[in-house]
């Protein structure tokens, strides 16, 4: 029954919102090379390439015939994928089963993004239905504000709630060197930023970044050499909804619920909020880290609010919550998913330096995209 | 391999210029044919590799609305974006891994209604050089690596209208192909326009809509659900540079490479006799050729022999593309995975008038890319082995 697999690798770029410095193929080039590096490999050592970005954002079909000199991918079986929003979290999907399957021993997974040469909001508002739901609910804050304000009437959570989870993951990123957003705020600084679409203000959402972010995934028998402590996968889950959003439950999310009942059921994992030592989670907004904390089963449905107020999830709380400042401090799109993985896997290698939470043995990793698509993923210190 | 992973069953759309009908609903229609085909419903599919094409399907996430018409609510789905053939190579991977045990691979693009291939290429070439010069398109890099084979080998065009005319040949009996006539002649090849000299209109791929579904299983799955599994023996991919002044054009090194990993896997020494049929994915006439012969099939430049003494018809000693090939019909996104469908054909005993007979060992290649940069070969067989 498959391999066992487990992280040795990883590398990130200095996200930025304008790398003027350097093109999409140099910043892969500087995730791929500090992945090495990290991993203490060459070019020569990797058996096989995964790739995934959102083709429309730097305008290039087939990137991964393109990229291949920023990859070391010349005559190498190269994989791309790509889902949107959750295409990091794909990527880290396929190279663990290209590994599992027993066909690669060392897998190289790259994700990538350079939206300042993009119009990020009319490439993915093309995804909506051009005749229906283009027009309400065209970009990534129309759904996120609506589902937020339906929460919001149903269990009677609050702006401030947001804001405190924006709160917590900026002030996070100021441990993380890199970070894109690296700024100390406040409640009321949240709560003061203009309104985006309500409730979602300024310093809830997400921005969008130039970077870059490789991981090397190893066989049971390459990663016990390659690395002291791997980060090893023990589970990987994807859940799709409907299409439409009028389709949707908004009140909570079914394919993150899903989703993570059955990974947390291949992991053993019976109670996920005292199991789990870390998350980095794709929050898109903070209004997520509220609303979805429900559909990750920390609580019963409606009941996040409360552990929010609490600092369940702040770095000195029960399980800290993107140490690295998360999706609202960094968004290198098609790389946003694949940074989760990295930073759980350092986490539990124990390379996560200043925000480096203690003694981390399982981590828990969600991406997030489509119209409400979820994908988990399980690490852990111990062979799974 | 410690498992292994069969094709249970497969499904294409007669394929056409304009299909005259929604995605969705092309591809509603053809999973629900595989379902009753093979007697089951979406509930009994773990696994979902979708491929398309953003470009084609000038929306990004062109997954977003095919997910649904193929049953993946709920399903731990993902999609390829390459051609049709590396989604069955990553489903492959899927059920090796044993986290799943079937998988439903869905191929499809309008590029015959839609959007134009040949605009979909032109978003491949390098954004900062090649593109901004506006020199290079699929059409004249094709031209460019045609006449580079010619020089090559000293040969003049006229292998390229026995190619063509030899496909469209056997177009004519396979009920899925889009371009076709019996009576092809390379004096009827030749007699077409020239798009881009030496290649003429019939020297070049048609502009097609369609879809193709497969349905693979682990072994003791398959044999559950069907009669005549088709076993996937051995499978790779390799990549060449994106710079075409720095490639060999008349060759194809990711072909023989990806060819060698596959033959090692499947057990195979010496492809030209232990493979009995091959589907080749050539989106030009003289790109089969390149492709044959890096895949060991035929000798190096060899092209106007192998047409002169008949070898790669359905009857001759190395039949290549009985379906027609990429000259009938070439569904970007889809084709990889339409040739596989048609070996499955072949080593099932359904192809029909284009059965090869006794097919045991099929190729099955996909290609990808300016000049075939990016190439894949699987390698199936009627026998679990």
């Amino acid at each position: 029954m498959g391999r066992r697999v487990g992280i040795v690798g990883v590398g990130q770029t200095h996200h930025a919102a304008h790398r003027l410095d350097a093109s999409g193929m140099e910043l892969i080039a500087e995730a791929v090379t500090r992945a090495f590096d990290d991993a203490q490999i060459t070019r020569d050592e990797i058996d096989a390439i995964v790739i995934g970005n959102m083709d429309h954002f730097e305008n290039i079909n087939y990137v991964d015939m393109w990229a291949l000199e920023g990859l070391g991918a010349f005559m190498k079986p190269v994989f791309k994928v790509t889902t949107g929003g959750t295409t990091g979290t794909t990527i880290a999907a396929c190279a663990f089963y290209s590994v599992a399957s027993g066909l690669f021993d060392r897998v190289l997974a790259v994700g990538w993004e350079k939206n300042s040469e993009s119009d990020t909001q009319a490439a993915v508002a093309t995804c909506a239905n051009p005749v229906l739901e283009r027009d309400p609910f065209a970009g990534a804050i129309g759904p996120l504000a609506t589902e937020y304000s339906m929460y919001m009437k149903a269990y009677g959570a609050t702006e401030e709630d947001a804001a405190l989870v924006a709160v917590r993951d900026r002030n996070n990123a100021l441990n993380n060197p890199y970070a894109h957003n690296r700024m100390k705020v406040t409640v009321e600084d949240v709560m003061n930023s203009p309104m985006l679409s309500y409730p979602i203000k300024f310093l809830d959402m997400c921005p969008r970044s130039d970077g870059a972010c490789a991981v090397i995934f190893a066989s049971e028998e390459y990663a016990k050499k390659m690395c002291p402590r791997p980060a090893w996968v023990h589970a990987s889950v994807v859940r799709h909804d409907y299409t439409h959003f009028g389709d949707l439950e908004w009140q909570w999310m079914p394919s993150l619920e899903r989703a993570s009942a059955e990974a947390y059921k291949k992991a053993g994992i019976t109670n996920p909020l005292k199991e789990f030592d870390v998350a980095e989670l794709y929050l898109p907004a903070s209004t997520t880290g509220v609303k979805w904390m429900d559909s990750l089963w920390f609580c019963e449905r409606g009941e996040a609010p409360k552990l929010i107020r609490k600092g369940v999830f702040n770095m000195d709380g029960e399980l800290p919550v993107n140490p690295s400042g998360g999706v609202i401090a960094t968004n290198p799109i098609g790389a946003t998913g694949l940074i989760r993985v990295g930073e759980a896997a350092w986490q539990i290698m124990g390379r996560a330096r200043d925000r480096q939470v203690p003694n981390v043995k399982k981590a828990l990793v969600t991406g997030f995209g489509g119209c409400s698509w979820s994908d988990v993923i399980i690490l852990g210190a111990d062979l799974p | 391999m410690e498992r292994k992973v069969a094709i249970v069953s497969h499904v294409q759309t007669k394929h056409s210029s304009d299909i005259g009908m929604p995605r969705e609903r092309m591809l509603f229609n053809l999973v629900k044919e595989l379902h009753n085909k093979v007697g089951i419903t979406r509930h009994d599919v773990d696994s979902y590799v979708l491929c398309s094409n953003d470009f084609e399907a000038g929306r990004t996430i062109s997954t977003v609305f095919e997910d649904t018409p193929v049953g993946a609510y709920m399903k731990d789905e993902t999609k390829v974006e390459m051609d049709g053939i590396m989604a069955l190579i990553y489903a492959t991977m899927r059920i090796l891994s044993g986290q799943f045990d079937t998988a439903l691979v869905v191929a499809n693009s309008l590029g015959g209604s839609q959007f134009r291939p040949f605009l979909i290429m032109e978003y491949q070439l390098d954004p900062t050089f090649d593109r901004q010069v506006g020199l290079i398109n699929e059409l004249n890099a094709g031209a460019f690596q045609a006449r580079s084979y010619m020089d090559k080998y000293g040969l003049d065009e006229w292998f390229l209208d026995a190619i063509s005319a030899r496909l469209l040949r056997n177009g004519a009996i396979n009920p899925y192909a889009l371009r076709s006539k019996d009576d092809a002649t390379p004096e009827y090849v030749a007699s077409s326009e020239y798009y881009y000299e030496p290649l003429r209109k019939l020297h070049c791929y048609p502009f097609s809509d369609g879809a193709c579904a497969v349905l693979l299983a682990c072994g003791e799955k398959a044999k559950e659900l069907c009669e005549k599994p088709v076993w996937i023996k051995g499978f790779s991919n390799s990549l060449e540079t994106c710079r075409l002044g720095e490639r060999e054009l008349y060759t194809s090194p990711s072909t023989k490479q990806a060819a060698e990993k596959a033959y090692k896997a499947a057990g195979i020494s010496d492809p030209a006799n232990e493979i009995d049929v091959a589907e080749i994915s050539a989106k030009f006439a003289h790109q089969e050729p390149i492709i044959c012969e890096s895949l060991g099939l035929f000798p190096e430049g060899s092209a106007e022999d192998v047409a002169k003494n008949d070898l790669a018809e359905i009857t001759g000693k190395m039949p290549i593309s009985p379906s027609g090939g990429g000259i009938c019909t070439y569904v970007f996104s889809a084709a990889g995975l339409i040739n596989v469908a048609q070996c499955c054909q072949q080593l099932t005993g359904e192809a029909g008038d284009a059965q090869v007979p006794n097919a045991k060992i099929a190729l099955a290649h996909g290609q990808d890319g300016f000049c075939a940069q990016h190439n894949s070969v699987v390698i199936l067989s009627s026998e679990e082995g």
